[in-house]
């Protein structure tokens, strides 16, 4: 047989037959294996259904998944949620809109999670958000900063367990001004999205009042790999202060990079805005000297936040990082919130979650305002620690101010809930 | 003075980091035209190759006890062996083949090696290390550099002679050249093209190996770095003129500087920027910088 005849040869009917009835079993079989899979094992009592969202593949994410599974695992051990066992969804959004959007609405419909969590990412949490206001089933807390997440395009079942974009941006320069750590000419890098832009507009109010300027500054796309080009320009703009309004793996190369250039030993300080254990440790030797802030640290002396990180660290084997302690605060919220309403109901478990004040394992009082669902909790300010100066390997961050005014951290409210009932 | 001192410090070390960038899109770049060049295949799976590089690297570097010269020769041999396994069990069913199959196939293989990845070393993002030694800046006074990349280029350059020079000045180089102009002559003199085809793609995947390495050095290895780089590849190779080495160098040097440039003054059009050179350059040479008559050429 010449090759021309092995492209053009016709396939027998009974091939056809093979393969059509060799499709149909395996067909089947994936159906009956996809069912049992999403409608999970059975439980006797129908399950709570938590469903997990987010970019895996990015620093910071898979350690918060992290703490919504301790916070799911005590749960259980406690006997489960209104005597009904806890079950998680966990899936990922590849840092695609179209997939989030995809997957939370898998979450919800199919699955038929009662709370989702996990999205950070602006525009994806955005999109995302847009589900759950379209669905108005179930509840969802988002890690995106974004203001617009509980504001103009805002919905009564999304919940923002961050405010960092308003709250940081001020507290962070005013201090590390008012302490005279940092000089006065700022670059300013951020993310090209709503998240970014929200930073570097809050900056821009922040600076004059601590007669310091804004001598440059770069939106960035989200992925950007090469810092380089702005490092250089930031330094010959002058600026003795770069300050970065990016997250995640941008942060990492960011610093990565302004190391490998001297920046630092040029005289320019580096502060991250939302710094983290695993983006610290993804630094390397190279966080040591810089600032920032995060949402919680270890180092605290609360037995709670103790007994978070010892548990974390036995279930995971990795450090905690804030973001690990909000999923966890955020999930026993809810959790604790649905045990006083008595139901899973979001009508009935939405009020029971609003301006109610708690203290899981951050030592101030917090709580998702009313007014707009957002988390007012204060930002630990911290400075990367030399490995010389490391007690322990992962005790990278020294703290420096943990405020516990939370009347300082309110801003305006201007939310609208379309869909409230 | 002052001023336009520093304006040169800052256009001259764009230019450095720019050309830092571009040489390693050479590298990768040389390899595809490589394969494009000698066997006439757009091999999808090569931005694949590109990544496995670095990864294996790291999985080296961890074996070796941090031995990280011993983990990225490594990394880069095994990458190498595999591609050349992958020629023998796969590509040589191809040849000859239409380009859409092979396009398929080898897009469809691409896949799989960022999903075995995915699997065994997970979806995270692995930062950047400094190579030993090379993590030191060069104060010139007016300017300072990283000296890894001063050391990217200057690998660039050397890999790229000895490619020259293994092209030019060699019988085997003499036999891919000739391949390339006429393979069924060739083949009437007795000699048997199927271990020419088996060493020049195994060349290709050390160069997108070796590329790969040098961006773990100042950027980091993630599962998807393949992915991005590979529409990039396609922009180079077409815009430089299809199966050119020199073309697709230019082309390189030209997207790694302009990128580097663009990031500096609007970041915002980062993305948007190789294909906007590309369609310019298009309009201008419909064949690209250098479309030539055949391939392998300068």
């Amino acid at each position: 047989m010449t090759d021309l005849d092995k492209d053009t040869e016709k396939i027998s009917r009974r091939t056809w037959l093979k393969v059509a009835t060799g499709t149909a079993v395996g067909a089947a079989v994936a159906a009956g294996a996809a069912y049992y899979l999403l409608k999970g094992a059975p439980t006797g009592k129908e399950a709570v259904k938590i469903g997990w969202v987010s970019t895996l593949g990015m620093v910071g994410f898979e350690r918060a998944l992290g703490g919504v599974q301790l916070a799911v695992n005590e749960q259980n051990a406690k006997g489960g949620l209104l005597d009904r066992p806890v079950i998680m969804f966990i899936e990922d959004d590849e840092a695609d809109g179209a997939v989030g959007v995809r997957k939370i609405t898998k979450l919800i419909e199919e699955n038929g999670c009662d709370l989702t969590i996990g999205s950070g990412i602006d525009a994806i949490s955005l999109a995302e958000a847009a589900v759950v206001r379209n669905l108005r089933r179930h509840i969802n807390i988002a890690y995106c900063a974004n203001i617009d997440i509980v504001t103009k395009l805002c919905s009564y079942h999304n919940f923002a367990n961050s405010n960092s974009g308003w709250v940081t941006a001020r507290q962070l320069p005013m201090y590390l001004h008012d302490e005279g750590l940092i000089g006065n000419k700022f670059y300013g890098i951020f993310w090209d999205g709503a998240w970014g832009r929200e930073v570097g507009a809050c900056l821009k109010v922040c600076l004059p009042d601590i007669d310091s300027e804004l001598v440059g500054e770069s939106y960035v796309p989200m992925g950007t790999t090469d810092y380089s080009p702005i490092l250089l320009s930031a330094k010959a703009a002058g600026a003795n202060v770069i300050y970065t309004g990016i997250f995640s793996d941008d942060c990492v190369r960011c610093a990565k990079q302004f190391d490998e250039f001297g920046l630092k030993e040029a005289g320019i300080d580096l502060v991250i805005q939302n710094t983290e254990q695993d983006i610290g440790e993804g630094i390397g030797d190279a966080i040591g000297g810089t600032y920032g802030s995060m949402g919680w640290y270890y180092k605290t002396e609360l037995a709670s936040s103790q007994k978070f990180y010892e548990e974390y660290v036995k279930l995971n084997h990795v450090f905690p990082s804030s973001w690990a302690a909000r999923s966890y605060e955020s999930v026993k919220f809810y959790f604790e919130a649905v045990e006083r309403a008595g139901s899973l109901d979001p009508k009935d478990v939405i009020p029971e979650m609003e301006d109610h004040p708690v203290q899981y394992v951050v030592p101030v009082d917090q709580r998702f305002r009313a007014c707009d669902h957002r988390f007012i909790t204060p930002y630990v300010i911290v400075k990367g620690k030399p490995p010389a100066e490391r007690e322990e390997p992962e005790n990278i961050y020294e703290i420096l101010n943990w405020p516990t005014n939370s009347a300082e951290l309110e801003y305006p409210c201007n939310a609208i809930f379309p869909d409230k009932p | 003075m002052k001023s336009e001192l520093i304006m040169f410090a800052e256009i001259l070390g764009q230019l450095i980091n720019g050309l830092c960038i571009g040489m390693i899109y050479a590298a990768v770049s040389i390899g595809f035209t490589l394969n494009f060049g000698l066997m006439e295949v757009v091999n999808c799976a090569h931005g694949a190759f590109y990544m496995l590089g670095p990864v294996l690297s790291i999985y080296f570097i961890s074996l070796l006890a941090g031995n990280i010269w011993g983990g990225v020769i490594c990394g880069i041999f095994l990458t190498t062996l595999i591609g050349l396994a992958t020629e023998l069990i796969i590509f040589r069913r191809l040849y000859g083949k239409e380009i859409l199959q092979f396009f398929v196939m080898t897009f469809g293989l691409s896949l799989i090696i960022v999903e075995i990845v995915k699997i065994f070393f997970g979806t995270r993002y692995y930062p950047s290390f400094p190579l030993p030694g090379l993590d030191f800046t060069v104060n010139l006074g007016f300017i300072t550099l990283s000296a890894i990349r001063l050391f990217i280029p200057l690998v660039v350059a050397i890999v790229l002679l000895l490619l020259h020079l293994l092209l030019h000045k060699t019988d085997i180089g003499l036999i891919i050249r000739a391949s390339t102009q006429d393979l069924q002559l060739l083949q009437t003199f007795g000699i048997n093209v199927k271990p020419i085809f088996t060493f020049v793609f195994s060349l290709g995947i050390l160069l997108a190996a070796l590329g790969g390495v040098l961006h773990m050095s100042i950027i980091g290895v993630y599962p998807n770095m393949g992915d991005a780089l590979l529409m990039l590849l396609f922009v180079i190779v077409v815009a430089g003129g299809l199966g050119s080495l020199l073309g697709a160098f230019i082309m390189s040097l030209i997207i790694g500087v302009s990128m580097s440039i663009f990031t500096w003054l609007i970041p915002q059009l980062i993305n948007i920027v190789p294909y906007t050179i590309m369609i310019v350059v298009l309009l201008k040479w419909p064949r690209g910088i250098r479309g030539k008559r055949s391939v392998l050429e300068y």
